[in-house]
């Protein structure tokens, strides 16, 4: 009797206790209401976050993971992760990421401000997602977040990030996009975290600054590293009308594109062996109007190829760094976590995990 | 000469000064980088000088003084944005009120609503309210709170449903005010609330707290309170917003009209095993242990204990909250 038992016991006690969990997401699914936490299937993004049942920590006392497997569509929805769900992977099941696409329209001025228009935000630790799309409709009529990452550990892996002002709110935390796609006009690429993109396509849709890191004092590890990636442009879309938010800006690039100014004083982007288009400004940064930011500001290239590389032609206050001078901002290193009880987290390994 | 260096040192001085003070005011016209005057409290988060840590080594705070006024604005602390206190310098919470008006149904989600959003660590704010005003009866949040030490002294905190969502860290409510309609304070905080007034606008439940796994250590904890309620409906205490919901009602004044049985399980029974509820000397006359659910809880003196906030929100850090909002003003 007791040996009959005890399998069933086991059997019964074992999903309890599974480290990861795996739910889906697909629109004709019923809505899960609080008390569903059984289910393992929602119709929407947010459902599942509200009622996923919890991962486990695995038996070498590392956290389980929640993947929430969402099936091809268009998410019309504003998804958060908050900080009490650490570990969440998006998994698109589509062929690419164009076919799950979570999308929302939303710009600063609706929604009372930059700060306040994502469509996904992301709060909690340890973050992934891969193959997915994610989309702010709001188009040229200024700031409209795609994605708020305040997120440390987060990994984009075959992710689009399509918008224009703002698209990408990389704010906080280390973060690692690898084979991504992040589009937009000015500063789309903006914040204080410390993030590498690695082998992505950064791609103008109109002029303005790549990127627009957010560094407040020198002894913040935090900066932008553009890394083995491609930068492209297509500047034919008109200009945002006169008057709207990022005109000037717009109009300060003079109808090219540049790689960065300074949001806050200690600003600090690195573009390490990418290719730059023709339609990039030769002096490649700006000083945002302040002559100060350039004795804070730490803007550098190394090995940069294409028609837009032209280190002789760069404002005098960047540098242009050896191959060994950039090392330590490869992700291994740059995102590898403080000096003092660093936690050495690994991005290419977690992210070679992900399909 | 002698002048010059008093000079040099009063300027190194403020150079290393720990904690930085910026000033809000309506009237202010400037308000961007260098300068330590602003006319919003967005544009003070935005551009306040940072703090340095103090000599001790404890970090440096920013606190934002906020001329009395009525600011029609949202504002976001990131987690970028540790050690802030904003601070009404009027003579009450009612003079300087954060206002905006959006509901789940416009903003695309409860979770989008917040007028105020805190997720940076230490958060404090005094002397203040944070209100909602959309009434259109769909969820509406005054402040989201995802801040580890986060304390609220004389708050007023202002809403129709789901006003407080009070969501994840260590929080501290004291000489507080909190209104609302349904479920007005929810979310899976760690959160004390004491010497405040909950006060209950339409029949329904005040709190659902939300811890969704049992080793989870949040919970909402009323002490010394009093609930009050502007009509004669029923007033319920709490309900499992997720499964393992935890709060206690502790040495609180509860009103005739309080809900007999006190919580609910959201008609699911399943709810009973691991929702946990409980009560501990409260008076007024919805005080009636023996009307209450059999499955929530009388608790004894010393399990009481547990609960208070120098016990349930130490920590491993040994955080002591009196002590902090003690220094406030």
């Amino acid at each position: 009797m007791p040996r009959l038992l005890l399998p069933a016991l086991l059997a019964l006690s074992l999903p309890l206790y599974a480290a990861d969990v795996h739910v889906r997401v697909a629109p004709n699914a019923a809505h899960a209401n609080p008390g569903d936490e059984h289910l393992t299937t929602f119709p929407t993004i947010v459902n599942a976050l509200d009622h996923h049942p919890f991962a486990t920590p695995n038996p070498d006392g590392t956290p389980g993971r929640v993947f929430i497997e969402i099936v091809p569509g268009t998410y019309h929805e504003r998804v958060i992760v908050t900080q009490n769900h650490n570990n969440i992977t998006l998994i698109g099941l589509g062929k690419t990421p164009n076919e799950v696409v979570i999308t929302n329209s939303l710009n600063a001025k609706t929604a009372g401000g930059t700060f306040f228009t994502e469509t996904v935000e992301i709060n909690g630790t340890g973050f992934q997602a891969d193959n997915i799309t994610f989309e702010n409709t709001a188009g040229n009529t200024g700031q409209a977040v795609a994605v708020a990452d305040r997120g440390d550990r987060s990994i984009f892996k075959h992710c689009r990030f399509l918008g224009h002002q703002d698209t990408l709110f990389a704010d906080y935390g280390r973060q690692y996009y690898v084979d991504s796609y992040v589009e937009g006009g000015v500063d789309y690429i903006f914040g204080n975290a410390a993030a590498v993109f690695d082998r992505d396509e950064l791609h103008s849709n109109g002029p303005g600054f790549v990127t627009a890191q957010s560094r407040t004092s020198s002894d913040q590890p935090t900066g932008y590293v553009i890394l083995n990636s491609k930068v492209t442009a297509d500047l034919n879309a008109p200009p945002p009308p006169e008057g709207a938010p990022g005109a000037a800006s717009t109009a300060s690039a003079r109808r090219m594109i540049g790689l960065g100014r300074p949001w806050r004083a200690y600003s600090r982007v690195i573009y390490i062996n990418t290719a730059l288009p023709a339609e990039l400004n030769p002096v490649g940064w700006n000083n945002w109007g302040q002559a100060a930011n350039e004795s804070t500001a730490y803007y550098a290239e190394s090995g940069s190829t294409g028609p837009g590389a032209s280190p002789t032609t760069r404002v005098p206050w960047s540098h242009q760094l050896t191959a060994a001078e950039a090392k330590q901002y490869l992700p291994e290193t740059f995102l590898a976590g403080p000096a003092k009880g660093p936690d050495h987290w690994n991005p290419i390994a977690e992210a070679a995990k992900l399909p | 000469m002698r002048k010059i260096l008093i000079a040099a040192l009063l300027a190194a001085l403020s150079a290393h000064a720990e904690d930085v003070h910026v000033r809000v005011s309506p009237d202010v016209k400037t308000g961007t980088r260098g300068t330590t005057e602003f006319p919003t409290i967005q544009t003070a988060l935005d551009h306040h000088p940072f703090a340095t840590p103090n000599a001790n080594g404890t970090p440096g705070r920013v606190f934002i003084e906020i001329a009395p006024g009525t600011y029609h604005e949202r504002i976001i602390v990131t987690q970028n944005h540790a050690n802030i206190t904003l601070l009404g310098t009027g003579k009450s919470p009612a003079d300087t009120v954060i206002t905006n008006s959006l509901s789940e149904s416009q903003a695309g989600g409860t979770f989008f609503t917040e007028t105020a959003e805190i997720n940076g660590a230490a958060f404090q704010a005094d002397n203040l309210t944070f209100a909602n005003t959309a009434t259109d009866g769909s969820p509406a949040v005054a402040i989201a709170v995802r801040s580890d030490r986060a304390i609220f002294k004389h708050v007023r905190i202002l809403g129709n449903r789901h006003t407080l969502f009070a969501d994840y860290g260590r929080q501290y409510y004291v000489d507080s005010y909190i209104e609302g309609g349904i479920h007005f304070i929810f979310g899976n905080a760690t959160a004390v609330f004491e010497s405040d007034e909950l006060h209950s606008l339409i029949p329904g439940v005040i709190t659902t707290h939300s811890r969704a796994v049992p080793t989870d250590t949040t919970g909402y904890v009323i002490l010394n309170s009093k609930v009050t309620s502007a009509h004669s409906g029923p007033v319920g205490l709490g309900d499992p917003w997720r499964t393992w919901s935890r709060t206690v009602f502790l040495h609180t004044e509860l009103p005739a009209n309080t809900d007999p049985a006190g919580w609910n399980d959201r008609d699911l029974p399943a709810n009973q095993k691991t929702a946990w509820y409980g009560e501990f000397a409260n008076t007024g006359p919805g005080a009636t242990p023996s009307t209450r659910v059999h499955w929530a809880h009388q608790l004894t003196a010393t399990e009481a204990k547990a609960f208070l906030p120098a016990t349930f929100l130490a920590g491993p850090d040994h955080w002591n909250p009196i002590a902090e909002a003690a220094k406030l003003p």
